[in-house]
């Protein structure tokens, strides 16, 4: 047949059209959406807290980088943002007096043994940022147990010693003599703690607009906060705090809002099925709640969503979806 | 000095509880083994690499063991161990000869139908219209048979073709198995003229798809002193019962896809064959295009 | 539309394409296209064993003469599309399959005549289902949705199971494609009379027409042509990828599921498309065999979209030649972008008997591939109930026994999954490369099974020369 300049084609399996969302999309759109907290953040503490989302994006971009270009010969993938939301959820739970070396630290732990050790994206087990928090709570427990402060506005790279700051108990504050923080406050983040996790209401607008968008199951968020919003109301508390037993105070202080909305929501290290999205958040809400009551750490968040993440395959393995005309009604 | 006295005590008694235990399980758990099965076994190279045909080398020491299998087919292990299992087993063994995989393809300048994408392995490709390449019949370049090679005795040479190192090839048959386009014979080092390519085209349709193609022009076939090599479905293929490698049709061929691995040369190490092979696909191409 | 949106039925999973392309050859009335100069008739246009060419090279045959018979029951016959003269048999690459395949060619000559005895009105009312089933088996008709099963086979169902409900799909659910909506509008008395016959032939009472309800056009002439016929109902389906699938149409219009490896016999019910359904009446009432079809010419890679009544065996070059294709086309695909065959080249496709569309496209993406970042999207989009973020996983690193623990032969391969995919991974083609090996598996133990019994039968070790295995 005519071979006169004949089309070259392309060919590929079926489908030959693809959706819109891709991983950078997805990403970015994360991104976005964790920028009102951390807009908060930098309006309650100072632009040091800027400098240390900062320091955590570039460490953790740059760690990615590196990895991917000279010790596993992949093409750098940093573009897609992933590494991006690895930094600022690291800096969003660190106090915001860190010294500038933790972020450092821990965004290198974070991308380099979490992530790439097990593989790259999509094959670590635990969430980065949390696994990495975890690592510095351990390695550096004095500045980031001790530091909850509230800084008013300083200097730009002025660190918490040359500032005026007022050092606070956290909301979450288990012995005796904490203070306790009325509900508007801790709604709108004028409370101490971490950079990211204080404000509510920022948080809970971003993670709205992630389900708005189908990034994120709301069975998780809703599964976990319904959780510990029942389990703080019913369980004897070993707590001697005024708000022991007070399930809004405990759904709104501390890191819950954050963890609810963009940890556990981590789409690599949470389940696939919707069943076991549920499944998940619950497991969360009930860990934290233990870990709140009757553990040592005045805060659960981070330990819970990282025991979770580890038993997420077998969460998996028994949510499996259901064959359709298999088993039916 | 007490607490070294009670660290001792103590340790000794742990080791001797779970001592007594773990000869305890040993006895009252003990499967019974034919020691001719575990002789056999011992005397495997244990590399599993299922060239014998069996799952492994404790399932090919049972079927030597329980039921008679010849004892020869351990093609890594080669004559040393076919003969201490014929030790074992008290029979003689019988020689068999090493076998080595061939590439029934000589593509060259086999340029592509399509541009390809999707899944990078040769088996993905084939599913797709039957392949990228021009030539329908040919090796399509993924390199399925380099992964699966379990001695790494294939590489894959910048031409895009694979070839197969004798020395290394168990004759395992995997190659043969994971090419979609069956490319691959195992067959007797002893036989090492081959018709390089499975085109079933006419003569003038090949041509145009490969340098290199079986033109079914039959020369071959009149030549053959031994009446070994027939074309049938314009392509020619080798009785290798009957073929005696004299290589007659090697020197007519007129496209160069019958070939004498070795040149007439007595089989020698591998690393040499495969330098000549390399060298021939590089150089013995008809210049007559240009 | 609005108000009916909650009598919407459906399935779960599935997905919907922002831009499904319709709108391009949507109202584009058909036209016959020119007849093929040389028409090539491959032996094998269904899913079954192919057909035995019972014409020799040099034949001259008239439209419309069984130039390929069938020599099993899952099988069709193969009908001359064009009067002329046999000029070559051989074999082809198949345009759907890949493989090589028997191909009739006919050079056209003489008038586009009949042969005797075809096109001819019947008396459908004094037929039997047996009369029906034969004429139906004689034209040659199979599933013209893409699949091609032979439509007489699905015809005949076992014995032991009762058919309650005849559907007419009339879905068209893959994005672009628009012949069968074509069809019902232009056709529609033919196409619900072509419905009663299968019911007749079928002996069944109940009958649904499902729509989907972005062609509310094509519903209103259904529903004046069905009139007041009670047991033929017209059923409006929200607008979804696959809804026209023969799982998801039953589930959406009866409620009724069965697995994916079964046939919708299971479920009581009967599905045919909008074409397949003109092709039995013009095969029952006239006695015309398959010979034809609409095909959709579209997509943004022609400058002019259309319908177009095509012969069997039709080279496409000329067809998209007329839809002036734009220099910068750079993929053609048989049927719709979510299930339809990409094909490899322009010069040498010829259309099958399921080729309903023609998708030309320009800049036709690659995607890259990486890791599933497992945001569950496709087990969501999955309207079969699997999992193809595992799936994926272990057909990539080539676990097909764990992968088959999981459905991997359940699937369909509809496509959804690897449309959302956000990670970019070919999930329908590791898939398919699984399926296929596991195929060739299961031929290699049977053959060393067979090889075994037969050294066992010669009772002598015999060293063969061939491979161990």
């Amino acid at each position: 047949m005519s071979n006169a300049q004949e089309k070259v084609l392309l060919v590929t399996t079926s489908p030959h059209i693809r959706g819109p969302e891709d991983i950078p999309r997805v990403m970015w759109t994360v991104v976005g959406a964790l920028a009102p907290a951390g807009l908060v953040g930098v309006y309650l503490f100072g632009y040091y807290a800027l400098f240390i989302v900062i320091l955590s994006v570039l460490a953790a971009v740059l760690t990615e980088a590196v990895i991917q270009k000279y010790l596993l010969g992949q093409p750098v993938s940093v573009k897609d943002g992933s590494a991006v939301i690895t930094g600022i959820l690291l800096a969003y739970i660190l106090p915001p007096g860190v010294p500038w070396y933790i972020p450092i630290v821990g965004a290198i732990f974070a991308i380099a043994i979490v992530k790439h050790a097990f593989g790259g994206l999509g094959n670590n087990i635990w969430n980065p940022a949390l696994a990495a928090r975890a690592f510095l709570q351990v390695a550096y427990p004095a500045p980031i147990n001790s530091d909850w402060r509230v800084l008013k506005q300083g200097g730009i790279f002025s660190n918490i010693t040359g500032v005026d700051s007022i050092t606070q108990a956290s909301p979450l504050f288990k012995e005796f003599g904490g203070k306790t923080y009325n509900y508007t406050d801790l709604l709108t983040g004028n409370v101490p703690g971490c950079i990211g996790e204080t404000s509510a209401i920022a948080l809970i607008l971003g993670g709205l607009y992630l389900i708005y968008r189908g990034y994120v199951d709301w069975r998780v968020p809703a599964g976990y906060i319904a959780t510990v919003f029942i389990l703080a109301k019913f369980l004897p508390a070993k707590i001697e705090a005024p708000w022991a037993n007070d399930p809004i105070y405990h759904v709104l202080a501390g890191g819950l809002m954050l963890g609810a909305f963009f940890m556990a929501t981590d789409m690599v290290t949470s389940p696939l099925t919707k069943k076991g999205l549920l499944v998940f958040g619950i497991g969360c809400g009930v860990l934290t709640t233990l870990i709140r009551f009757y553990a040592a750490y005045p805060e659960g968040v981070c330990y819970s969503i990282l025991l979770m993440n580890t038993a997420t395959p077998i969460i998996d393995r028994y949510t499996q979806p259901r064959l359709l005309g298999q088993g039916k009604k | 000095m007490e607490t070294v006295l009670a660290a001792l005590i103590s340790m000794g008694f742990l080791g001797l509880f779970f001592g007594l235990g773990l000869a305890f399980a040993s006895e009252r758990f003990h499967v019974d083994v034919n020691p001719k099965v575990e002789q056999v076994e011992g005397s495997l190279p244990g590399i599993n690499c299922g060239a014998c045909g069996y799952a492994g080398c404790s399932k090919y020491a049972q079927a030597v063991a329980l039921e008679g299998v010849p004892v020869n087919l351990c093609v890594p292990g080669g004559e040393a161990v076919a003969e201490k299992l014929g030790n074992v087993m008290g029979v003689k063994a019988e020689k068999r000869e090493k076998r080595v995989a061939v590439l029934m393809c000589s593509a060259k300048n086999v340029k592509d139908k399509f541009h390809y994408s999707g899944v990078t392995n040769c088996r993905a490709a084939f599913l797709v219209q039957g392949g990228q390449k021009n030539c329908e019949y040919g090796c399509l370049s993924f390199g399925d048979c380099v992964v699966v090679c379990p001695t790494k005795a294939i590489k894959m040479q910048p031409n895009g073709l694979p070839v197969v190192n004798e020395d290394l090839c168990i004759a395992c048959g995997k190659c043969a198995e994971i090419c979609p386009k069956n490319l691959y014979k195992i067959l007797p080092i002893s036989k090492y003229v081959h018709v390089r390519c499975m085109n079933l085209d006419k003569g003038g349709t090949a041509k145009k798809k490969c340098d290199n193609p079986c033109i079914a022009c039959m020369k071959c076939q009149k030549v053959c002193p031994f009446d070994a090599i027939h074309v049938t479905n314009n392509l020619a293929v080798i009785d290798y019962n009957k073929c005696t490698s004299c290589g007659e049709c090697v020197k007519v061929c007129p496209t160069n896809i019958i070939r004498n691995y070795r040149d007439g040369r007595p089989a020698v190490a591998g690393w040499v064959n495969q330098w000549i092979d390399m060298a021939m696909v590089t150089k013995r191409s008809p210049k007559k295009r240009s | 539309m609005l108000a009916g949106v909650k009598e919407l039925k459906s399935f779960n999973g599935g997905i919907h394409p922002p831009f499904d392309g319709k709108s391009l050859s949507k109202n584009k009335e058909i036209t016959q296209a020119p007849l093929p100069e040389v028409a090539y008739l491959y032996m094998s246009q269904h899913i079954g064993v192919p057909a035995k060419p019972v014409v020799a090279k040099g034949d001259v045959v008239k439209k419309g003469q069984k130039i390929g018979e069938a020599p099993a029951l899952v099988s069709a016959h193969i009908h001359a599309t064009v009067a002329g003269k046999v000029t070559d048999i051989t074999f082809k690459p198949h345009p759907v399959t890949g493989a090589r395949t028997q191909v009739v060619v006919i050079q056209r000559e003489g008038d586009d005549e009949w042969a005797p005895g075809l096109d001819e009105p019947q008396d459908v009312e004094a037929m039997s289902p047996d009369d029906i089933r034969n004429l139906i088996r004689e034209a040659g008709t199979v599933g013209l949705g893409g699949a091609a099963f032979p439509t007489h086979v699905k015809l005949s169902p076992p014995k032991d199971k009762k058919v309650d409900a005849v559907i007419l799909n009339g879905a068209e659910c893959e994005p672009y494609l628009t012949c069968d909506y074509r069809l019902l509008m232009e056709k529609t008395k033919e196409v619900i009379e072509g419905l009663k016959i299968i019911m007749k032939c079928l002996g069944c009472k109940n009958a649904y027409v499902g729509i989907e309800a972005n062609k509310p056009d094509a519903y209103d002439k259904v529903r004046s042509a069905v009139g007041e016929d009670p047991h033929i109902k017209v059923e409006l389906l929200e607008v979804k990828y696959p809804q026209g699938a023969e799982h998801q149409l039953i589930k959406a219009i009866l409620g009724r599921e069965f697995k994916p490896t079964q046939l919708p016999i299971e479920a009581g019910a009967v599905v045919h498309n909008v074409s397949t359904t003109y092709a039995i009446y013009e095969a029952v009432k006239y006695k015309r065999p398959l010979i034809q079809r609409v095909v959709s010419i579209t997509g943004d890679g022609v400058e002019n979209p259309n319908n177009l009544l095509v012969r069997i065996g039709t080279p496409i070059e000329p067809l998209l030649k007329a839809a002036r294709l734009k220099e910068d086309a750079n993929k053609v695909i048989y049927g719709g972008p979510l299930m339809g065959i990409a094909q490899p080249s322009i010069a040498d496709a010829v259309t099958v008997k399921g080729t309903g569309g023609l998708l030309v496209m320009r800049n036709a993406g690659e995607w890259q591939s990486r890791a599933c970042i497992r945001c569950g999207k496709c087990v969501d989009a999955c309207p079969y109930g699997l999992n193809p973020s595992l799936l994926s996983i272990l057909c990539e690193s080539e676990h097909f026994q764990q992968a088959m623990e999981f459905n991997l032969m359940e699937c369909k391969e509809c496509g959804c999954c690897t449309y959302v995919c956000t990670s970019r991974r070919p999930i329908v083609h590791l898939i398919k490369t699984a399926k296929y090996e596991l195929a060739r598996q299961k031929a290699r133990a049977q053959e060393a099974q067979k090889a075994k019994e037969a050294q066992k039968a010669q009772a002598a070790p015999a060293v063969t020369a061939t491979a161990p295995k």
